[in-house]
């Protein structure tokens, strides 16, 4: 049952944008699946984060106290230090906080005004890039992202096209699972009448677009993609093999509920990899800046009443003073632990021939800045076994070179033959990770 | 918190110089309305030009001629947040507010919201999708029975639906096109379950339709991209409803629009009066003063929990509820003079924020409080702005003085320079730090006589009488003497005039806009500072009737 009209949908010739579920061919030789963690604001030094040993390539055999909840994963773990992002070193954007928008771009940010945060990410973001190519959606999540502008961003369709993250684990849950729990004669209904309702809205779009100067009508142009992509979604007649856990109804927005809905918005993802929906997705902590984070949150043990942005900023202006040291170092923890936790639920699921989830995910664990607010001497990390093409357990440096290298081994281990990511002068191809 | 008052005295010249190292070599930076600076200079000759340019940007590029209509490029725009729930309460009868529950945050373009550069994201579309759902599930349940009242079942009563209902959502008539299209999808719909299901589907489809989500404003046929281009009748409607009202125009502005009526500015003035009059434009001023003041981000502001125990969400309902009350009091209900926005010893309060003020609090919830003149002088003063810029525990110059000269005087500072590490919020260093002191001498001065002021807002007087800490707007030695010179700075007077004419048009001014703006300035002064009639002078604008999609 089908409102008029909706038989040409698929007959259009329009680009098949998102085929969800679908998987490319031969997952064989590459990770089977790309997660993205971005923690908010900077590191502390160095020394918190150079794992204990000699020269720039060693085996790990502990890590710095502050990262202590991730040594149950050590040999997970390869630890990157001391990239630099090229790209923000050149760009003549004013902020601290702006290497957001390099981070999965490579690019110079495009100016929408003056000030910081007033610019977008001018790009299409590497997991962006790579779900193109492998046919999958990618999932983009966010925790507490307040803001709409350019320190708020990580995911990207292109230049100035930015990619919303869902924020609130409820409503994630309700896009990616809700329909699927309907009973069959409900969810046909349903769906025959949004896709009438979704037909007669693209109608409207191709109606207006013609009477429009070109900057709307290539607005329009994307919305009516997008409305297509809703559509071929709803008809992917998609049946999940899984029986996914609703999280509980709380405010999810609120400071004190921050931990809580990492945690769920981390089982929401998860569970959407586990049950087939997506490959590709990213949570991203925060904005860069962070200061709407205020970690009073007594039952993870920590209770500051400061916000994070100045926590960081109390700390690198008087690293000496105890207490105020202590507090940066436990937020710090918190936050690994969060990847700790997100780890965790990766490697309790089992994916047969005795392997888990992490063992054929590639994870990648990033911040907006280096320490002090520099964009030299980053730390990145990658974890999981990638489907046996990560060499974990293990740290190295690679001072001085441009992230975008590692950005372009991203594409190479999801199985993309790709020598260079993001603008050429920032990228030297892939880092020999070893 | 005691501190060292130590700040040199600035005099004209010294802050003259600072003032252009502020703003040197700063790339891909363009400053605005450095050039004349109230605070700097008393002798009245500061600028070499004398000529009006303060506030736009690209004051080097050409003249506009004033003869030809002129405006600058404006993009399309997707409903804020605010305009979308405003809308649906207007078209449905629906308060529910779902943009503000739902919806993700609105992109900024000119200091205010405005969603003009990013196109939709799908989250966005998820988002309207499921808010129209729901709306059209209400409507049909609770809202239907005043709009139609003849069978579901009949194709000729909604088609009726269909034209009155597609007047109002779309903010124009139909073309008879889109009424057989939409009545189509009710007739398949009713095929395929019933009549009513139709008609709930085509409410639904008509939310998430772009001549619903978008201000659509359409390049008339044979003009090119580069056209000024007039506004259609009912394109000029919605601007001014948007603008006046912050949602969408009623059945008698519609009703103008298609009688011709808002062709001539007498006719057009009519209806912005009328519009002006009317409680919707409430909305209008608590948009523009929230935005203007900063004030979205006062919920979740942190405070010491020690210092100030009686800090939370209460009491920042109340912070917020004051200053929008006290802005429509005075625009809509007083004299609707700036200079009582700036400089009145009363406010709107309730108990908590009457104690934090040291004053007896007012009977029954929120009423008009008098204040102590020698301590509070309007919105400067009030608990929202002094607590919004300021830490947990501590004030913040830089966040006070920025609100100035940003706000108040439409300079655009730059950030700090890539790399630069923050130092203490309030060191006094910076004004010896060659690096620093270019900007922070425009800035950290100003934030310093807020110090009077703790990061809740209550009068703690830190200052010594007398002291001189800028010079000229005259100078000033406390807040209240600050608020009445900011009051009465034609400086101020434009920047305010120019605030409101980035609010109406959703991105800063150009060069292209300079004829517009300086009669909007022009009108404003000869009023006296009467708001109303910078509403009235804004709307009344050639510019404002006219579009323009690219250079």
């Amino acid at each position: 049952m089908r409102g008029a009209g909706l038989a040409t949908a698929a007959g259009m010739g329009l680009p098949f944008l998102s085929s969800l579920g679908a998987r490319a061919a031969g997952d064989e030789g590459r990770a089977k699946r790309l997660i993205i963690f971005c923690s908010p604001n900077e590191p502390i030094e160095r020394s918190y984060w150079k794992p204990p040993g000699q020269g720039n390539e060693y085996a790990l055999t502990g890590l710095q106290p502050v990262m202590s909840s991730l040594e149950p994963h050590m040999q997970d773990l390869l630890l990157i230090g001391d990239l630099e992002m090229s790209s923000r070193l050149d760009d003549p954007h004013p902020g601290g906080h702006i290497g957001i928008g390099h981070l999965l771009i490579g690019r110079k940010t495009t100016p929408i005004g003056p000030n910081e945060g007033q610019q977008w990410g001018s790009g299409k973001s590497v997991d962006q890039y790579i779900g193109e190519k492998l046919g999958v959606d990618p999932l983009t999540l966010g925790v507490r992202v307040s803001g709409s502008n350019g320190n708020s961003r990580i995911s990207y369709l292109g230049d100035s096209q930015p990619v919303t993250p869902i924020t609130d684990p409820s409503v994630a849950f309700d896009n990616l699972f809700a329909d699927a729990l309907l009973p069959a004669e409900e969810l046909a209904a349903l769906k025959a009448q949004r896709l009438s309702v979704l037909d007669r809205v693209a109608g409207d779009l191709d109606r207006i677009k013609s009477r429009l100067p070109a900057e709307g009508r290539n607005k329009l142009e994307i919305h009516t993609s997008m409305i297509r992509d809703l559509e071929l979604k709803i008809e992917s007649d998609q049946v999940f093999d899984c029986d996914p856990t609703e999280p509980a109804g709380i405010d999810y927005g609120s400071n004190a509920n921050f931990p809580k809905a990492i945690r769920r918005q981390i089982d929401v993802m998860v569970q959407a990899m586990g049950c087939g929906i997506t490959d590709v997705a990213s949570i991203q902590l925060a904005n860069s800046g962070a200061s709407n984070i205020t970690p009073i949150w007594p039952e993870e043990g920590i209770d500051i009443n400061v916000d994070y942005h100045n926590i960081v900023h109390n700390y690198n202006n008087d690293p000496n003073n105890a207490t105020i040291r202590s507090r940066r170092e436990q937020v710090e923890a918190f936050f690994y632990r969060m990847f700790a936790y997100l780890l965790d639920q990766l490697k309790a699921v089992p994916e047969g021939d005795g392997t888990t989830m992490l063992d054929n995910s590639l994870v990648l664990w990033m911040k907006p800045i280096a320490s002090k607010h520099r964009f030299t001497e980053y730390l990145f990390m990658l974890a999981g076994g990638a489907n046996g093409q990560l060499n974990t357990g293990r740290f190295v440096s690679f001072s001085g070179k441009p992230h975008n290298d590692l950005l372009v081994n991203l594409c190479n281990m999801m199985g993309l033959d790709d020598q260079s990511y993001g603008a050429n002068a920032y990228c030297t191809g892939p880092l020999a990770l070893g | 918190m005691g501190r060292v008052r130590a700040w040199p005295v600035l005099t004209a010249s010294t802050l003259g110089l600072l003032l252009s190292g502020c703003y040197s070599g700063l790339d891909g930076v363009d400053p605005q309305g450095l050039a004349d600076d109230p605070l700097a200079d008393s002798s009245g000759e500061g600028d070499d030009s004398g000529d009006d340019s303060g506030d736009s940007s690209g004051d080097d590029g050409p003249e506009a001629s004033c003869e030809a209509p002129s405006v600058g490029v404006a993009s399309l725009r997707r409903l804020t947040s605010f305009e979308y729930d405003n809308t649906v309460r207007d078209l449905l009868g629906d308060t529910s507010r779902p943009a503000q529950k739902s919806f993700s945050p609105d992109e900024q373009y000119g200091g205010y919201a405005a969603n003009a550069v990013a196109p939709i994201a799908k989250t966005q579309l998820d988002e309207y999708t499921s808010a129209a759902e729901t709306l059209a599930d209400t409507f049909m349940e609770t809202g239907l029975g005043d709009t139609i009242d003849c069978p579901m079942a009949d194709t000729a009563c909604v088609t009726g639906f269909v034209t009155d209902f597609g007047r109002k959502a779309f903010r124009r008539p139909l073309e008879p096109a889109e009424i057989a299209d939409y009545v189509a999808l009710y007739e398949d719909a009713r095929g395929a379950w019933n009549g009513a299901t139709g008609v709930r589907m085509v409410v639904e489809a008509m939310l998430l339709s772009p001549n619903f989500l978008y201000h659509m404003e359409t390049l008339p046929e044979g003009a090119a991209e580069t056209d000024v281009v007039p506004l259609g009748a009912f394109e000029l409607a919605s601007r001014m409803s948007y603008f006046v009202w912050a949602s969408m125009p009623d059945e008698e502005l519609l009703d103008a629009a298609e009688a011709g009526m808002l062709d001539t500015p007498e006719g057009r003035e009519e209806q912005i009066r009328r519009m002006l009059e009317d409680d919707r434009a409430a909305d209008t001023i608590a948009s523009f003063t929230t935005q203007w003041m900063h004030l979205e981000g006062l919920p979740d502001k942190v405070k010491d929990a020690e210092m100030f125990p009686q800090w939370g969400a209460p009491l920042a309902a109340s912070m917020e509820e004051e200053t929008l009350a006290f802005a429509d009091e005075v625009i809509r209900r007083g004299d609707g003079k700036l200079e009582t926005l700036l400089t009145a010893p009363w406010t709107v309060g309730d108990d908590s924020l009457a104690e934090l003020y040291g004053v007896a609090a007012p009977e029954g919830g929120f009423g008009v409080i008098d204040l102590p003149p020698t301590e509070r002088a309007g919105l400067l003063t009030q608990a929202s702005f002094l607590a919004t810029n300021a830490h947990a525990a501590e004030n913040s110059w830089v966040h006070r003085g920025l609100f100035v000269r940003q706000n108040l005087l439409c300079q655009t500072l730059p950030a700090p320079p890539v790399g630069v590490e923050v130092n203490d919020p309030n060191d006094a260093g910076r004004l010896e730090n060659q690096e620093c002191k270019s900007c922070h001498t425009m800035i950290d001065p100003i934030g310093w006589a807020f110090d009077d002021y703790d990061p809740l807002g209550a009068f703690v007087d830190e200052g010594e009488p007398g002291e001189v800490i800028g010079a000229s707007v005259g100078q000033f030695d406390d807040v209240v003497a600050l608020a009445g010179s900011l009051a009465a700075a034609p400086e101020v007077h434009e920047c305010v005039a120019t605030q409101w004419f980035r609010y109406a048009a959703r991105r800063s001014e150009t060069v292209a806009d300079s004829c517009a703006l300086d009669q909007i300035k022009a009108t404003f002064a000869e009023s006296g500072q009467d708001v109303r009639e910078l509403i009235v002078a804004v709307a009344m604008s050639e510019a404002f009737g006219f579009h323009k999609a690219s250079e």
